[in-house]
């Protein structure tokens, strides 16, 4: 295919996809009983906790592949990985408690999901930090990915520690209410859908960025062994 | 055993040359002192409160005094190249990683033992009755703070920013041990009405483990030759 | 109206006034919902329009300098053979 056609044929198609899900979203999907409209925030925040997850979760399997046969292209993808995971994360982490003030009359409360989804979002911030100001080197490359290696299993005594001291909080009913209506959960995939197609979209475009900043440290290297003048 | 050996020796190595320094004691000794100021100044209340709060000033406690130690568990070692010699040696780097993270769990312990006495008696909370439980939970966390931290503190070695991104990757790391172990202090004097405590001390254990077991098997793909 | 530092300054704390007015009774939850919904896409759709521009910029930018660069290592290495 031409290649000047084809990220505009993406672009089109990611458009379009965008587009007909909001149309399902605000005059397709029946407005929630109890909660109201602001029940509308669930299809692309719930989408988006998930591709959060799935961000950190490459991420994961990226840095253990750096860790494990040390070539560059791991570490760039777990970094894309971290990088479209976060944006994720700060889309749930804000739409969740617009959504919780009105619905529950609090902005946010010390759920297992919702502390679990907060801490990760910390521990990948530092992943991302440490990769983007904490220098140059193969061996911060190796210690973001130890990082980011130590924090999935976090997930699970962070989710099991917040259960049991949840005792003293107020329970949350689950937020779906239980019942979807066929048609929300037909709206729902169809974000999902969108939102996943996105979230794909992205982390290819930035693996490339990352693929091209590390060739051109390369060859500035390359430049200045020669005796170049940058 | 040869594993058993390394550790012991580097153990040994580290303690000895510690004792004859000085310096990272009496540093810690005195921290453990400012730190108790700082805590006690904060919150001096009714003796009630002061009980519901001592299980959340303890644990703090505890990270800061972490954080000192394991900042600093390279420090002597990247002058002179020393860490390069160390890491070259043939001693297994697993077994130096675990030698490190004894290290780092004997300072905390030291500073946490200090301090904790003192700002139970600045804060009129009778520890007497629950000593060796609460005893037993702080050494348990400080394994898991140490477990997590020694690692990372690699890092230190040639990151910049090392000294603000170390406590940046190590707290949220340690979050579930800091959850878990207030609870169970909290539980224990009686102030938190949560589950048994040994439910929360099973899950700081578990945490142990499953770090140790990690660092173990990762820290040889950590260093840079 | 003529605009005084203090009419500014009035302005600039209107939102505020009203995040105040918030918590307090006389928004109900009701009307809060509309409002809270539209915030919500707003976020959803400017974080990802940064994201997309950052990442298109910086990839731009990537690609020219690798370009610069490779012209002059070919003139560096050329006459070298």
């Amino acid at each position: 295919m031409n290649h000047a056609l084809r990220p505009m044929l993406l672009s089109a198609t990611l458009a379009l996809l965008v587009g007909v899900a909001h149309y399902l979203v605000f005059a397709y999907a029946p407005v929630e009983v109890t909660m109201g409209v602001v029940q509308k925030i669930f299809y692309f925040h719930v989408s988006s906790a998930y591709v959060c997850y799935l961000g950190f979760l490459l991420c994961f399997i990226g840095s253990l592949g750096y860790l494990f046969t040390r070539k560059g292209r791991w570490d760039a993808f777990a970094l894309a990985a971290a990088e479209t995971g976060l944006l994720f994360g700060l889309i749930v982490l804000t739409t969740g408690p617009l959504w919780a003030r009105p619905v529950w009359g609090l902005w946010w409360v010390w759920e297992p999901r919702l502390t679990s989804l907060a801490l990760l979002f910390l521990m990948f911030g530092a992943y991302f930090v440490l990769q983007n100001f904490g220098g140059a080197g193969e061996g911060i490359r190796r210690m973001a990915a130890a990082l980011a290696v130590f924090a999935t299993p976090n997930i699970y005594f962070v989710h099991v520690a917040v259960e049991r001291w949840g005792g003293i909080h107020p329970q949350i009913k689950e937020k779906t209410g239980g019942g979807l209506t066929p048609e929300m959960r037909s709206v729902f995939f169809f974000a999902i859908a969108t939102v996943l197609t996105l979230f794909i979209v992205l982390l290819v475009q930035r693996y490339r960025m990352h693929l091209h900043l590390r060739l051109l440290s390369a060859s500035r290297r390359r430049f200045s062994r020669l005796g170049g003048e940058s | 055993m040869r594993l058993g050996r390394t550790i012991a020796v580097l153990y040994r190595k580290d303690l000895r040359v510690e004792l004859r320094a000085k310096d990272t004691l009496v540093m810690l000794g005195f921290f453990a002192l400012v730190l108790v100021m700082v805590f006690t100044f904060g919150f001096s209340l009714d003796p009630a409160t002061n009980r519901r709060v001592f299980p959340s000033i303890v644990w703090a406690l505890l990270l800061f005094a972490g954080t000192l130690a394991v900042g600093r568990t390279f420090a002597r070692e990247s002058k002179d190249g020393a860490f390069t010699a160390l890491v070259l040696s043939p001693a297994h780097r697993g077994g130096l990683l675990l030698a490190k993270t004894l290290v780092n769990v004997t300072l905390t312990t030291l500073v946490v033992a200090l301090a904790v006495p003192v700002v139970a008696v600045m804060m009129r909370v009778d520890l007497m009755p629950v000593l060796l439980p609460v005893a037993a939970q702080l050494f348990l966390g400080a394994w898991g703070f140490a477990l997590v931290g020694t690692p990372l503190a690699v890092m230190a070695v040639n990151a910049r920013f090392a000294e603000v991104l170390l406590p940046m990757l190590v707290f949220p790391l340690v979050s579930p041990v800091l959850i878990a172990g207030v609870t169970a202090t909290g539980a224990t004097l009686g102030t938190i009405a949560a589950d048994d405590p040994a439910t929360f001390v099973r899950l700081m254990a578990a945490f142990d483990l499953v770090y140790a077991v990690g660092g173990y098997v990762l820290f040889d793909r950590l260093l840079t030759e | 109206m003529k605009s005084s530092p203090k009419t500014f300054l009035a302005a600039l704390l209107l939102p505020a006034l009203a995040l105040a007015e918030d918590d307090s009774a006389a928004v109900s939850l009701t009307d809060m919902r509309h409002q809270h919904l539209w915030i919500a896409y707003a976020i959803i759709w400017g974080l990802v329009f940064v994201f997309v521009a950052r990442t298109a910029m910086r990839q731009a930018q990537t690609q020219r300098e690798l370009d610069q660069l490779a012209s002059r290592l070919d003139a560096l290495e050329k006459p070298h053979g």
